[in-house]
């Protein structure tokens, strides 16, 4: 009986350990999820669900949802600086990343958005937007690389499409996508709009879970590192940033405290240099 | 009972980091539709065989950024950044998508905004940020394969360090 429930415990902490691996956030209770009915313990125990949920949309889903919350991005930061060279350059450097990224096979946009605020946005699919405040702000290729790493790295590992998946009432997405544009199909417009809308949501006020975002960053070290460009681009950045912070006055509020990831960030470093 | 527990939670960590990765003896995957392995750690070397999208590779030894690797059809060498630790799961055919590496830039690029969007632009009143979205799409895409190829090669990045 004993060895049964030793048997059993293994198992679940071999499960716990292998989504934590995956995506620790969903262990972890978010403030974030407070009262939108997520519950994270329930998580693990829908561990399989969850596994299918991640498979469940496919790539013209994915670029359909992330090319309107592309859209919602734009419209809702000023629109988009429309200066050729600047957009050039983001587009060599994001897609020199890109293309050692784990998803090299999309389509990548880079572009800057038409706004004084601090901020960077991706949208499934590969629309990676910064702001011009953030573009001004970042003195060299190295730091502009490690802001474009990070979203990348929320493109490839999925991050938006995980809070859509969350969503029970949006499981239907795929079959609604892939509908559109045929005779038969009628895609349910306010259901799509309901699922771009908790996307957006996130992304402009609640932000990921801090563990998703520090996964962003552990990600964009390593590509950064991997295409040539200086692994501390990123910590740059976020220093220039936090030299910026008033008292009272939070950078990145949707984003984990930046002393936090910074320290991570040097800790990369550190183990990287050994 | 205590430490036969914490016995049991090491167990369970040790399960979290047996993810593999770029390490000699390791099974790693390609992630394009095409990756060359090449007979030297340098990306102008000659090519021992092209390998498909997510194929497994055995390595056998790195050098830098470079593995060693043991494919189906040959040994030689691969630059880390062209292979992932997990092997990738997307089936772009079934999408209708892009299933060759031909085809990959063309098929996306050219994809206008798609029915479900357009109705979605319609109903929100986005019509302006739209058009900004279409005109980024213009001049991103021109920058394609070579043009990246040229960027990494000047700037010494990727596998031209």
């Amino acid at each position: 009986m004993k060895k049964a429930a030793s048997i059993i415990a293994l198992v679940v902490l071999c499960l716990a350990a292998f989504d934590a691996f995956a995506q620790f956030g969903f262990l972890r209770p978010n403030p974030a999820n407070q009262g939108n009915g997520i519950q994270p313990f329930k998580m693990l125990g829908d561990l399989g669900k969850t596994l299918k949920g991640a498979s469940g949309i496919g790539l013209q889903e994915e670029l359909t949802i992330g090319h309107s919350v592309a859209v919602q991005i734009v419209s809702k930061y000023g629109g988009l600086v429309r200066e050729e060279d600047i957009t050039r350059r983001v587009n060599l450097i994001g897609k020199s990343l890109a293309y050692y990224s784990d998803r090299p096979e999309l389509t990548y946009r880079f572009g800057v958005l038409n706004s004084a605020s601090v901020n960077a946005f991706s949208a499934p699919g590969g629309y990676i937007f910064i702001t011009r405040g953030l573009y001004d702000m970042a003195q060299n290729d190295d730091q502009l690389a490690g802001v474009l790493a990070h979203e990348i790295t929320h493109v490839t590992r999925k991050h938006a499409l995980k809070i859509i998946e969350r969503g029970e009432f949006f499981s239907g997405i795929a079959g609604l996508a892939s509908d559109a544009g045929t005779a038969a199909g009628k895609p349910d417009l306010t259901r799509y709009s309901q699922g771009v809308d908790q996307i957006t949501k996130t992304l402009f006020e609640k932000g990921f879970d801090p563990q998703t975002e520090y996964d962003a960053d552990q990600g964009a070290f390593n590509l950064a590192s991997m295409v040539g460009y200086a692994p501390d681009g990123l910590e740059q950045c976020l220093r220039t940033l936090q030299s910026q912070e008033a008292p009272g006055v939070t950078v990145f509020p949707t984003h984990p405290p930046l002393k936090k990831r910074i320290e991570r960030l040097e800790s990369y470093l550190t183990a990287a240099n050994r | 009972m205590k430490r036969k527990f914490t016995a049991l939670f090491f167990a369970g960590l040790l399960c979290a980091t047996l993810g593999g990765g770029f390490d000699a003896g390791n099974t790693v995957f390609t992630k394009r539709y095409e990756t060359d392995l090449l007979t030297d750690p340098q990306p102008l070397a000659g090519t021992v065989a092209t390998l498909p999208f997510a194929a497994g590779v055995k390595i056998i030894s790195l050098q830098g950024k470079w593995a060693n690797v043991t494919a189906t059809n040959g040994t030689g060498w691969i630059y880390l950044g062209n292979l992932a630790d997990e092997k990738p799961a997307e089936d772009h055919s079934i999408n209708g998508l892009q299933t060759s590496a031909s085809a990959t830039t063309a098929s996306v690029a050219a994809r206008p905004l798609d029915n479900v969007t357009a109705q979605y632009v319609q109903q929100e009143g986005l019509g302006q940020a739209a058009a900004d979205v279409r005109w980024l799409e213009r001049q991103s895409d021109v920058i394609g394969k070579a043009a990246v190829t040229r960027y990494l090669k000047a700037g010494g990045k990727g596998e031209y360090q």
